[in-house]
């Protein structure tokens, strides 16, 4: 599966340990330097899709009974796998000039 | 001010726009929005029409992709039903004549017929659907499933019963009704051989599930590696 961009942010945040909703969507805003600002629609759509695809997971509520999320081995890889690719794709744009180098 | 549910005017508001999701959605996520749009409203500092522009544009989005979605499932229906009747067609043709330099005259016991035909006509479908189907859409089991499974045990089950009818058994003299549609209409008058539906529903549903389990598990590998 390869996540939307919206699905690509809520796993990367959850990538250093479980978070519930209103969490992820502060993540995310922070994660993109204020670039995508995720309302509770497109944040639980995502949710639904990941916990569909087996990606995350519920786990434990917090403190405040909130329901808490976490990603699963699945999803874990396919972050990892997703970040890859565009890792690739941001050196080949270097290499061809599209982006400068950072150094 | 708030109501007897300890909402405030806005709450009342947004809990309103949440009946635009499916009842599922909001049944399950309904409660959690409201609170994260409770802690939204305290912390963004933006006008309030920007943030109900925010909030509203949101709500619309998401909730016209879950309808969407729910739409997906239809689409992804009727095309696996569409490639099921293709490769059924397809596949009754083939092993109708594959066999008849070989078996002309000879009376094939339904039983290994109905099930060798379940066989390959499960094999072929999944593996049509396979080709056919977005990889997105392969996890779409029970809609494309059901196609895969109930519309070709109709049609060749209906099939075997109207050649058994007219041929003593023997399917592969049967030119009467060439089209498996055809044989679907005129079988469903005269169908009563239920150890043969059943034979072939088995042979079927079994290959056309071994094969989608053995494809999903692999693609499972793949991503455990």
């Amino acid at each position: 599966m390869t996540p939307t961009r919206a699905e690509f942010h809520v796993l990367l945040a959850l990538h250093d340990g479980p978070r519930h909703g209103y969490g992820l969507m502060q993540d995310v805003g922070e994660l993109s330097g204020g670039e995508v600002q995720i309302g509770p629609g497109t944040l639980y759509t995502a949710i639904k899709r990941l916990r569909a695809s087996k990606l995350i997971s519920e786990t434990d509520a917090d403190a405040d009974r909130r329901r808490c999320y976490k990603l699963t081995k699945k999803g874990r890889t396919v972050v990892e796998e997703e970040a890859r690719r565009l890792d690739e794709l941001v050196r080949a744009a270097r290499k061809r000039g599209v982006l400068r180098s950072a150094s | 001010m708030t109501d007897r549910h300890g909402l405030s005017g806005v709450e009342r508001v947004y809990t309103a726009l949440l009946r635009l999701y499916p009842s599922e959605f909001r049944d399950e996520y309904g409660d959690e929005m409201l609170a994260a749009f409770r802690e939204l409203r305290r912390t963004r500092p933006e006008s309030p029409l920007r943030f109900w522009l925010f909030v509203a544009s949101d709500v619309f989005t998401s909730a016209a992709r879950l309808h969407l979605e729910g739409m997906r499932w239809l689409a992804t229906a009727l095309f696996g039903l569409a490639a099921t009747v293709a490769t059924a067609h397809g596949v009754t043709f083939f092993f109708r004549y594959f066999y008849h330099p070989y078996f002309e005259g000879t009376a094939i016991p339904p039983l290994p017929y109905g099930a060798a035909l379940g066989l390959v006509l499960g094999v072929s479908v999944a593996a049509a659907q396979w080709l056919l189907f977005p990889a997105a859409e392969r996890r779409a089991g029970r809609w494309a499933l059901a196609s895969a499974v109930a519309l070709p045990v109709a049609v060749l089950f209906c099939g075997t019963a109207i050649e058994q009818a007219l041929d003593g058994l023997n399917p592969v003299v049967v030119v009467h009704h060439p089209f498996a549609l055809d044989v679907l209409v005129v079988g469903f008058a005269r169908s009563g051989h239920w150890n043969e539906i059943a034979t072939q529903f088995v042979a079927m549903a079994m290959s056309a599930l071994i094969i989608r389990v053995l494809m999903l598990t692999r693609e499972d590998r793949r991503h455990a590696h």
